[in-house]
Formats: structure tokens, sequence, C-alpha cells
């Protein structure tokens, strides 16, 4: 939700964005293709269709590693943050090039006997029980339906009709559909692949992105270890370390301050000469608010664009999602926070950096 | 994101990531030189 929210939120920087992605996946395919035909002139060792084969999966497995880095990269350098905005466009993309992928094979591997192609494709390798033949297309076939799950379920109808809980579970499951992706792959490609390239390839990629992960995580656990454990207010950092427009995150010592005595981060937001306090989780799909922008006035999640009031955690009319505020006070240059959280939507005198400041 | 996504992100990725890189290492340590793909295309020209 925001105050320009439409079901299908279609806008410039969305369309330059979808088109500037399904241009690089049509570059990154044609020169792929015209690299391995280049390599292998006639007679060649590979097919066209083999190429082309090859081009969609190489192309789709680096989308998946492209997509799966987003989130942390953005969490370790805000500049990326644009790239978040429109993640799920890029997911639907993936999944319609590992579609491509999908549907060649079965076409130039399945579809010339006398076998129903479905049936072929099935029942053609049966050898579950070894590691070297295991009919690694069945884990290319799992981990397409996990994409196409998701992909079916991005639009903001299914987060609301699964409720966000479900919905966020069912797109963790990237991770166990990455995981069958690279078993493919490395049981089906890399099985033949005299070239250390692709196993190259493929082991940096998926060392990398979980290193990535890694390394996001833990940074981020033991900046919010950091903070003092106390009930009283809280030092969060000074008055000119927030951008103007822009937030600050701290995390609350747990059990203070966040509804249901769950340790939560809180947003401090300086704007117009003035700082506010909110909660950082967005009540759409849990965005974090704190990395978003206050435009026009309103707090605005950079995920979807739901927006909200500094001084009171209220979305504007007509809509009536609201966050809990917290009360902030400017000390001798240093913003201190009060962690107990207030309720949701609750009116709060931001602090002004202007005026006489508590001594 | 929330303390909670963020520390199940981070278990997720504790298990998925040198689970994933173990299986390519196994997969590497019994291949046989041909690609089963390879090999039906070459039994189905």
């Amino acid at each position: 939700m925001s105050v320009a929210y439409t079901a299908i939120g279609w806008n410039r920087n969305k369309r330059r964005y979808d088109a500037t992605a399904a241009a690089g996946a049509a570059l990154f395919i044609a020169t792929f293709l015209a690299v391995q035909i280049a390599a292998n002139p006639a007679p060649r060792d590979i097919s066209i269709a083999t190429a082309l084969i090859r081009a969609t999966g190489v192309c789709a497995i680096l989308l998946l590693h492209i997509i799966l880095a987003i989130g942390p990269a953005c969490r370790l350098d805000r500049r990326l943050l644009p790239l978040l905005y429109n993640r799920r466009h890029l997911g639907v993309m993936l999944f319609f090039i590992a579609l491509a992928h999908g549907l060649l094979s079965i076409v130039w591997y399945h579809a010339f006997g006398n076998i129903n192609p479905a049936l072929s494709l099935l029942s053609a390798n049966t050898r579950f029980d070894s590691l070297r033949e295991f009919p690694f297309e069945l884990l290319g076939i799992a981990g397409l339906l996990w994409l196409f799950l998701m992909a079916a379920t991005s639009h903001d109808f299914w987060l609301k009709n699964l409720t966000p809980r479900i919905w966020k579970t069912l797109h963790m499951g990237v991770y166990v559909a990455y995981a069958l992706l690279i078993m493919h792959i490395a049981l089906g490609l890399l099985q033949g692949e005299h070239s250390p390239v692709f196993t190259i390839l493929l082991v940096a990629g998926t060392f990398s992105l979980a290193a990535l992960h890694l390394y996001a995580g833990l940074r981020e656990q033991s900046r919010d270890a950091a903070v003092a454990d106390t009930s009283d207010w809280i030092d969060a950092c000074a008055v000119a370390d927030i951008p103007d427009n822009r937030a600050r995150t701290i995390c609350l010592p747990r059990g203070e301050g966040a509804p249901h005595g769950k340790p939560e981060r809180v947003a401090i937001f300086k704007y117009a000469g003035k700082l506010s306090a909110v909660g950082n989780v967005c009540r759409h799909q849990g965005g974090p608010l704190g990395e978003g922008k206050v435009i026009d006035g309103c707090i605005t999640c950079p995920w979807h664009g739901y927006q909200y009031r500094p001084h009171d955690g209220s979305a504007p009319p007509p809509f009536d999602d609201k966050v809990p505020t917290y009360r902030v006070r400017i000390t001798r240059g240093r913003v201190e926070i009060d962690p107990r959280a207030l309720p949701p939507g609750t009116p709060v005198e931001p602090a002004s950096i202007n005026q006489p400041q508590t001594q | 994101m929330t303390r909670t996504q963020r520390r199940r992100h981070l278990v997720m990725w504790i298990i998925i990531g040198p689970l994933t890189l173990l299986g390519i290492v196994a997969a590497l340590a019994v291949r046989h030189g041909e690609s089963p793909a390879r090999a039906q295309e070459a039994s189905n020209p």
C-alpha cells in the first residue's frame, strides 16, 4: 500500500528496470550461444540445440545467483537498494528462462522417439541408487516447479490471501530450489565436462553467495549484540549521523521495546529539522522501513512503497496500517530513544533539531 | 527484514551453503567423463 498504490503498480522506473534486465538476459544468451558455436566449428562437438539449452541454463543459474545476492548486498551497501525494489520481476523472468531451458531439453532429448516426451523424461533414467547416474533431470524439474510456485504467487494478491507468514515461508523455499538446481548442474552438465571452466564457475558462485549471506548476517548480528541491555533511554547515534530524509536503525535490547517482548529494530528518521522513531518493520511484508526515505512527508518502505507518517506511525488516509512509535530526544548533539514501544499509531512529539536540547 | 527473518536466512545459509558445496564435490568425485545428456543425445541423434 502507498498513496499511489494500484493493483499493478507499473511506472517508468519499473518498465526501465524490466527492459534492462530482459535486454541483459537476451544479450547474455546470444553471446553465450555465439561463443559456443565459434569454439566448436563444424563438424561440431555439440549441436546448436545443445548450445541453446546450455545458454538458457547458464543464464538462468546466473540470474538466480544475482537475485539471491541482491538481499545481502543491499544490507551491506544501501546504494544498491534500487535493485531490491523490483526483485520479484527478476524472479518471474528467471522462471521463464528456466522454463525455456526445460522445454528445449525435453524436445531435444525426449520428443523424437515413440514414447510420450513427458513419460520418457520421467522413465528414461531410474538409477536413484547411483550418484554417478542419478536422474539429474528430476532435480531440475523439482527446482523449476518451485520457481513456478514463487513466480505464480509473486503478486501482492497472493501475499494478502496466503498471509505474509505463509507467503514468506513459501518464498524462503528458494534456497531449497537453489540447492536442487546446483545439484541438477553438478550431476548433469559437470559429469561430462572436461573443461574446468563450468566447475570453477559453479563452485565460485556457490561459495561467494554463501559467504555473502553469512557475512551480512553475522555482521548485523554482532552489531545488534553491541547495543547495551538497558531499559533507560538509549544513546542511538549523533544527530549528524542521520542523513536528511533518511533513517538510522538501531536494535532494541532483547525483550524491551518491540511488541510482544520480541527484540526488534527501530528506525529514527530525520526530516524537516525534526527526528521521529518508528518500528522498523513494514506492516505489508516486513520490509525494512529504516532503509526507506521520507517522501512527501511520509516514510516510504523501500520494498513496495507503503507509507507512514513519521510522527504517529500511521498510514495516510484512506489507509489504516500502523507501526509502533518511540519517544526520541536530543542530548548534547546525541539522539536518545526510549526503548519502550508505544502502541501502533500513537502520536509522539518529534524532537526538534534546532530547539533547546535536553542537558 | 526483521531480526527473526535475518536469523532464519543466516541459519538457512549455514545449512544450505556447506551442503551444496559438499554435493558439488561428491558429484565431481564420481564423474565418469561422459555427460548423461550427451550420452542420451548420442543414442537419440
